[in-house]
């Protein structure tokens, strides 16, 4: 009993802050003293501010809480943390040595505190510092999950509109929310089994490791630069299918009931700037080969292997013209025209030929050479030149 | 193995490269050279895969530039091309640069540094090695260039201009040792424009002439000197061949003056 108080006491925020998060909330109620005793106003409506400033503070007090009980405890937050874990005898089967990152005891304390005083300021709002937290909570999993659990990350994701919708209720978000952290907390129970990860995000490989900043050194040069591509943008038709289906089913959650005219501008617009990004993104890596005039004149209109990259935008327009029109001739209500043919542009978008690592190997153009970036390569900035900046910056405005 | 097939290029109108075939084979080293504007540099970033032709293809160990994902891969790891300015990351030390583009090419770790080590000090570079590269010279960032080229110890290297730049006599002496050394290899393949004759004849084994676009003549220097009849060196063979009338105006001038 006394070693489980022990080890789930580390899952306790440093005194210190806690002191501070408590002489700042007491803080407020000197503003009560100064207007109910010593200004002797009346309790009314407005006074009822400062009991919901309070409910406020409380439930920033609850999603820090969430954040910090997953980034000072999740080894996807720390890599000293994940290469310790690696060396040292640990396995599933063992407790986290850092603490503990499922709820325990001392969170049911914690948010047990936030949850009385949230009533004695506000009793309707009892429920906000818990949604606060589990919110922050199960978001924190949710992003470490992202790496090595793609697939319940996202069923975590779909599954999260339904603290929203359809019923808009905060018990009901509660329960969901608690739903959700028991997914999170089997997968990342899963995850932690197949300890120590190797992935993209991080390698285990000191080498790999290594390899993998250099690639990030090396974009900033040229030739070497091309040779380094890139799969980050590269989607599997899976993939953007599964994607286009949640943002689409986010946009009915949030959007409903709506189709109106505005919407389907709205829409219009995210067509054109989805074209011109891809096709942006895909022109600005390699260049046509020849110039328009020299197209003109060698009568070589058509490059078949380089103009491939115009078949997304030519499709995606098509299929954001016809596709309302289809399903209107079917009487499909406007809100559902609306939302399949944003997951049809959405879709197509993302699934279309050529995929991104195809054309950076095999387009037939000119790599393109940014200059202009070249000359405009900034340091990055590092924390002493920020506040040199800042004090140089205060001086001047003293001076004037 | 680089072979060129039938490789036509033009930005605009004007073609760069018309009809270019070459065939180099593997342990070779060939001097592209030719005027200045001719095409020297276009045709080595056709073969470097920085562009493609507008006809025809290059074939590097049988494997086709720019034809499909995988072929294009097993090119890069095996390919390296250094433009005549290439761009440094200005903010990173030459050291870390050179540990970067090895680590790319995945030279093996200790290999790595002692190659760094060995490079840095040929070229005279050891004190700068710590200090980023925006603080080097015009010939120590070519120095650099030259360096991180050899540092990925690939197999098929297009170097374009190696020797010019700014680089120093020392340099100068260092690079044609070392690609001398890369000649005499039977598994390394070196295709690099070089704009001096007199740097090329010690070490290339065959030389391309380039001039409007075309190949003017691939052979040997011996070969060269037979073709054009002129026993003198290799600049004189070379003007012979590209600019043949120029001879005819140097004597003109000179009879004209005598008189």
């Amino acid at each position: 009993m006394k070693k489980r108080w022990q080890y789930i006491k580390l899952a306790l925020p440093p005194a210190k802050w806690i002191v501070i998060a408590v002489i700042f909330y007491l803080l407020t109620y000197s503003l009560d003293l100064l207007i109910f005793g010593i200004l002797k106003v009346e309790p009314n409506e407005d006074t009822l501010v400062l009991s919901r400033l309070r409910i406020g503070i409380l439930g920033v007090y609850a999603g820090l809480y969430g954040l910090y009980r997953v980034i000072f405890y999740h080894p996807s937050y720390s890599r000293k943390y994940r290469f310790w874990l690696n060396l040292s005898p640990w396995d599933y089967r063992k407790r986290l040595p850092l603490g503990p990152i499922h709820l325990v005891e001392t969170d049911v304390l914690f948010l047990s505190i936030l949850t009385m005083l949230a009533y004695v300021n506000v009793p309707e709002l009892v429920i906000a510092p818990l949604i606060a937290f589990l919110c922050a909570y199960v978001l924190m999993l949710w992003i470490a999950l992202n790496e090595n659990q793609g697939h319940t990350a996202l069923a975590v994701l779909f599954l999260a509109s339904f603290t929203y919708y359809p019923f808009r209720n905060p018990i009901v978000s509660v329960f969901v929310l608690l739903g959700l952290y028991g997914l999170c907390y089997w997968s990342t129970a899963v995850s932690l089994e197949n300890f120590p990860w190797n992935t993209k995000w991080w390698q285990l490989d000191p080498v790999n490791e290594l390899r993998k900043q250099s690639k990030i050194l090396i974009s900033r040069s040229w030739p070497f630069r091309y040779i380094i591509y890139h799969n980050q943008l590269e989607l599997s038709v899976t993939k953007a299918f599964l994607i286009s289906f949640i943002i689409t089913w986010y946009v009915h959650v949030i959007k409903w009931p709506a189709g109106g005219l505005y919407e389907w501008w709205l829409l219009m617009k995210l067509v054109f700037y989805l074209v011109l990004f891809r096709t942006l993104v895909y022109v600005s890596m390699c260049l046509p080969p020849i110039s328009l005039l020299g197209r003109l004149f060698t009568f070589r209109l058509i490059i078949p292997r380089y103009d491939k990259v115009l078949i997304m935008p030519i499709c995606v327009i098509l299929a954001g013209i016809a596709t309302p029109q289809i399903l209107r001739l079917i009487n499909l209500p406007g809100i559902y025209c609306f939302e399949l043919t944003l997951f049809v542009v959405l879709f197509l978008t993302m699934a279309l030929p050529p995929k991104y690592k195809e054309w950076q190997l095999t387009a037939p153009g000119r790599l393109y050479r940014k200059r202009a970036i070249e000359k405009n390569l900034k340091p990055p900035r590092s924390t002493d030149t920020v506040i040199a900046d800042l004090v140089s910056s205060k001086k001047n405005i003293f001076k004037s | 193995m680089i072979n060129i097939v039938d490789v036509w290029h033009h930005y605009g109108v004007k073609p760069i490269l018309k009809n270019v075939s070459l065939k180099i084979e593997t342990g070779e080293l060939v001097a592209v050279m030719g005027p200045n504007g001719m095409g020297k540099s276009t045709l080595l970033g056709v073969v470097g895969g920085v562009m493609s032709s507008i006809k025809g293809y290059v074939e590097i160990d049988g494997l086709k530039r720019r034809n499909s994902v995988k072929e294009e891969i097993a090119i890069r790891k095996k390919t390296v091309y250094l433009p005549d300015d290439p761009f440094l990351p200005p903010f990173s030390t030459g050291r870390e640069f050179l540990l970067a583009v090895g680590r790319l090419y995945e030279v093996e770790e200790e290999r790595l540094m002692d190659h760094s080590e060995q490079l840095l000090k040929l070229f005279d570079l050891e004190e700068q090695a710590d200090s980023p590269v925006r603080s080097y010279s015009t010939g120590q960032k070519k120095k650099i260039g030259i360096c991180s080229a050899l540092i990925t110890e690939a197999s098929v290297m297009i170097l374009d201009e190696p020797f010019s730049g700014g680089l120093d006599s020392s340099a100068l002496l260092a690079l044609s040792r070392v690609l001398k050394n890369l000649a005499d290899r039977k598994d390394i393949t070196v295709m690099m424009a070089v704009p001096v004759p007199g740097l090329v004849e010690p070490i290339a084994h065959r030389i391309a002439i380039v001039a409007h676009g075309e190949i003017l003549a691939f052979d040997t220097a011996e070969g060269l000197r037979r073709r054009t009849g002129c026993s003198g060196d290799l600049g004189e063979v070379l003007e012979k061949l590209i600019h043949p009338e120029v001879f005819n105006n140097i004597d003109e001038y000179l009879e004209g003056r005598v008189k």
